[in-house]
């Protein structure tokens, strides 16, 4: 895969690699920490839970903007398309998980006061709107990543002859 | 533009589009937040007015992370039009800004009386932060806003 970066230009790549392996550990402790104890056979768990972990779309997407980077810039084609295989499979997870999201508000809203009715359907709202937009930007994410690793493998197999024969790039 | 340069821009190419959505997406969460955490609707009380800035000064910073995403791909892709509108977006939080310092300051002491005495000290300092963060949020996002108006200009 052909490298876009100077030597010292490589450095801060690497930093934003551990950066963004810094930020997925904080925000996944910060939410198992907020969702222990772990029951998953509770309606009300679930739905706070779900709840929780769409409040974390921006810094997630921010660090997956992060790793996507470093790995482009610094020729890492294997780690794109890993990057692009977990994308995919979290994609197919949230959509999973908007469907078992949806049968769980239907449960809980006739256990809703009246006065904290709209509320309750606000955040519900809130929460499936930005996972099936999630749903949406994993698969994108997955399909492009792979693209993009393609690609780099192609200017790869461009780049060994011309190194060789000495050809400016 | 170098050969180097070319070449990553038509590796990155495939995922521009993407980061795009990534920026919309992280603007849609926290403008969601906000308007979830928004008590009913009535401007007219200060107390609305003061808990609506507090929520928006409080998802400015990730706000602008999102246009930052937008702008720094459209540069690195050498995209003028989004680079554009992340400029217009700027503008649009810095106006928001504008509004919601105006509403601390003026609202604040109004809603400082309705705080129960032992509240009060409390209150006091989330006000000053909130206004400090205010302040330090508008002075990032204008300067945002006119270094990336700079190349425009220049061309």
């Amino acid at each position: 895969m052909s490298e876009a970066t100077s030597v010292p230009a490589r450095f801060v790549f690497w930093a934003l690699y551990a950066a963004a392996a810094l930020v997925i550990v904080d925000q996944l402790a910060e939410l198992a920490i907020g969702l222990y104890p772990f029951r998953t056979g509770e309606v009300h768990w679930r739905f706070g839970a779900f709840g929780l972990a769409t409040g974390r779309a921006t810094v997630l997407i921010l660090v997956d903007a992060l790793l996507l980077v470093a790995a482009l810039g610094l020729g890492h084609a294997g780690f794109v398309r890993v990057w692009s295989v977990i994308h995919l499979v979290l994609g197919l997870i949230f959509l999973g998980g908007v469907a078992i999201f949806s049968l769980d508000v239907l449960e809980i809203r006739r256990t809703v006061r009246p006065e904290g009715m709209e509320s309750f359907l606000l955040a519900a709202a809130r929460a499936a709107v930005m996972v099936l937009i999630s749903v949406v930007f994993c698969f994108w994410a997955g399909i492009a990543g792979w693209r993009s690793s393609r690609r780099s493998k192609q200017a790869d197999r461009r780049s060994g002859p011309v190194l060789i024969t000495g050809t400016e790039r | 533009m170098t050969a180097h340069q070319a070449e990553f821009q038509e590796i990155l190419q495939p995922v521009v589009p993407v980061a795009y959505f990534g920026g919309v997406l992280i603007l849609i969460d926290q403008l969601t937040q906000v308007l979830v955490g928004i008590a009913g609707f009535d401007p007219s009380q200060a107390i609305w007015r003061f808990q609506t800035s507090a929520l928006l000064v409080g998802r400015v910073s990730a706000m602008s992370l999102g246009l930052l995403l937008i702008l720094g791909v459209a540069q690195l892709a050498g995209q003028a039009r989004p680079a554009r509108l992340a400029q217009a977006g700027f503008a649009v939080v810095a106006v928001l800004l504008v509004f919601g310092l105006a509403s601390l300051w003026i609202d604040g002491p109004a809603v400082k009386q309705i705080a129960g005495p032992g509240e009060l000290r409390g209150f006091v300092l989330r006000w000053i932060r909130m206004l400090l963060v205010a302040v330090a949020a508008l002075i990032l996002v204008l300067g945002v806003w006119l270094q990336a108006r700079r190349p425009q200009r220049a061309s």
